[in-house]
């Protein structure tokens, strides 16, 4: 049994339907890569799964119906890495952390012991215990996108929710992040769905690929096979070399236009 | 601005400790000074002869008596009640609307409670009319932003909710206003009553407001914690289990029904409801599970002092309160933010 099952996503904004019924499953420690030109609705699935926009169709975690259940059981099944999270001026590293365990505190309480003891569990997981009384702005870009994937993880759900988690890093720090995440899904078992840009690195880290075009799945499976340079012409309008790096993982280089000329360079 | 730092726990604590001495020492005073000087021990030791149930002798006459309980006593009660309702609920609105402008007035609670007072003395209601009719416009004015916010279809953002209130706001001024034109003789007991007053506080009043600024304050100090899941924005607040229209509505509700309970009985009071909370905000951090309460008592001690010195400046002429809590309070704010820019 796969630990997210999405059967028939359907979803949207007002009457304008972006995901045309998509199915998708991700295992128990799995990392199941979303890619897809621009407006594809990659965004749109994560937020129909992480339940933020109103959905039809069949989401089960575990296989217990997500949908419609309250936000906040939900909350406690699908964590959520935005992909331009809101930085509230001013809150340190440990409050911030601490509001992922919103979904485990009454209504009208305030953090137990317990949860703090699980915010600081998950900050010194990802080498952020030095920095908890430190105050968000005052953090790396790279820092930063940690501290908002320990606040996913303080939620303590079964299932990882990606949104675009490398676009502002320069290369290493993009490393940094995904081979955490890689290290991550181990060691707590749970499920990676994430949206990605980057064909490379999407390559490099998924199990499974799946490309997303106008709201249905053009294309799944492993990285040869979704990352063919006829797929990525036909819905990318691109022209690539697929290569293979000498660890054998697909590189998808961008080729560039042969009827282009440098400038400066008459024929 | 410089990056801001972490706040100490132990700078929050003093920060509890000064707004709560402070609220003390400006009650008694409060009880004490005017025309007539009554020494604090005795206006305590009557004060506490009218509560408890023991008779105790404070050696007042009975004029000094009446002075102290059914002038003072009461005024120094209302003021805090507003004040720490005014503050709590400015602070309250800042959270749920991100917005640091926002004020307990945002949404027309201002606009409706002034048409509300304004219209009950044209229809020739007497003065004990008006706090029912500012109260019925301040909930009608903010029950309208709501609605049209929704007839604007679409989701029910907080913008969309702000550009209501500013449309619902102006309208009603608009419709104030003409009726004030019509009402010329009439005109200077709407003006007193929009600069706020607490010059004529009774024991009634506070009985009237009393069992909406607590139900309020409870029910803002429960969702303190929410408001700061919600500064994350209303798509993350809801993936960490929070749903945001619900909680913003209750968080309105509360804070407009507190609001337009003590508007209704004291009219416009500004700058409470922005100042203090930001004051707050500077000195002890930017976490809402402190701001709220702390705005409540540093709020409540606040507009006493600016009572005190309305019935004082002038005495025995009364300046209306709304003039000093700006007068004193904006000079205030910006030492404040000055102190804050340099550190």
């Amino acid at each position: 049994m796969a630990r997210l099952e999405c059967r028939g996503l359907r979803a949207g904004y007002g009457d304008n339907e972006v995901l045309h019924g998509v199915d998708l499953d991700v295992a128990e420690r799995e990392w199941v890569v979303v890619i897809g030109p621009n407006g594809s609705g990659k965004s749109t699935l994560l937020r129909a799964v992480a339940g933020t926009l109103p959905a039809t169709g069949d989401v089960r975690v575990t296989g217990n119906s997500a949908a419609g259940v309250a936000t906040r059981r939900r909350s406690r099944l699908v964590a959520m890495v935005p992909q331009n999270p809101v930085i509230p001026d001013g809150m340190t590293v440990l409050d911030y952390v601490l509001l992922g365990r919103t979904p485990y505190i009454p209504a009208w309480g305030t953090e137990s012991g317990g949860d703090l003891r699980v915010a600081r569990r998950v900050l010194a997981e990802l080498d952020l215990g030095s920095m908890a009384d430190r105050v968000l702005q005052s953090l790396s870009g790279g820092e930063l996108q940690r501290v908002v994937l320990a606040r996913a993880l303080a939620q303590e759900a079964p299932v990882l929710l990606l949104d675009e988690p490398t676009t502002a890093l320069d290369v290493g720090h993009q490393q940094q992040v995904l081979e955490l995440v890689d290290r991550l899904r181990e060691t707590r078992s749970i499920a990676v769905l994430a949206a990605m840009h980057d064909l490379t690195l999407a390559a490099q880290y998924a199990d499974r690929l799946v490309l997303l075009v106008d709201g249905r799945t053009a294309a799944a499976g492993a990285a040869e096979t979704v990352l063919t340079s006829a797929l990525l012409r036909e819905h990318y309008s691109a022209q690539v070399t697929i290569l293979r790096s000498p660890d054998g993982s697909v590189v998808v280089a961008p080729q560039r236009s042969t009827h282009s000329v440098p400038k400066g360079h008459k024929p | 601005m410089a990056t801001p730092a972490a706040v100490p726990s132990s700078r929050r604590r003093r920060a509890y400790f000064i707004g709560g001495t402070s609220l003390l020492v400006i009650a008694v005073l409060g009880v004490t000074l005017g025309p007539v000087r009554i020494g604090a021990g005795a206006a305590l030791l009557e004060i506490a002869d009218r509560i408890l149930p023991v008779n105790i002798d404070s050696g007042l006459s009975d004029q000094e008596a009446a002075i102290v309980w059914q002038l003072r006593a009461p005024r120094v009660v209302l003021g805090s009640l507003v004040g720490a309702m005014l503050a709590t609920a400015g602070g309250a609105y800042q959270g749920v609307f991100r917005n640091p402008l926002a004020d307990p007035y945002l949404l027309g609670v201002a606009a409706g409670a002034g048409l509300g007072a304004t219209a009950a003395l044209a229809f020739g209601a007497g003065a004990g009319a008006l706090p029912p009719a500012a109260f019925a416009g301040a909930v009608l004015a903010v029950g309208a932003t709501y609605y049209f916010a929704r007839a604007a279809g679409g989701r029910r953002t907080a913008a969309t909710l702000i550009l209501s209130g500013v449309a619902v706001g102006s309208f009603l001024t608009a419709i104030q206003t003409f009726i004030q034109q019509q009402l010329s003789d009439r005109i200077r007991e709407v003006f007193a009553w929009l600069l706020g007053r607490l010059s004529a506080a009774t024991w009634s009043q506070v009985g009237t407001v009393l069992p909406y600024v607590v139900v309020a304050l409870v029910v803002l100090m429960a969702y303190r914690r929410v408001l700061d899941v919600l500064s994350v924005g209303e798509e993350e607040a809801a993936t960490l289990g929070v749903q945001p229209a619900r909680a913003r509505l209750v968080i309105i509700a509360a804070a407009t029904l507190g609001s337009a309970a003590v508007v209704s009985v004291t009219g416009l009071i500004g700058f409470v409801g922005i100042v203090v909370p930001h004051a707050v905000r500077m000195v002890a951090g930017v976490s809402y599970r402190v701001i709220l309460p702390l705005s409540m008592v540093i709020g409540a001690a606040f507009l006493l002092a600016a009572d005190l010195l309305a019935r004082t400046l002038i005495s025995p002429g009364e300046l209306p309160i709304g003039v000093v809590t700006a007068f004193v309070g904006a000079p205030f704010f910006a030492m404040i933010l000055r102190r804050r820019e340099a550190a």
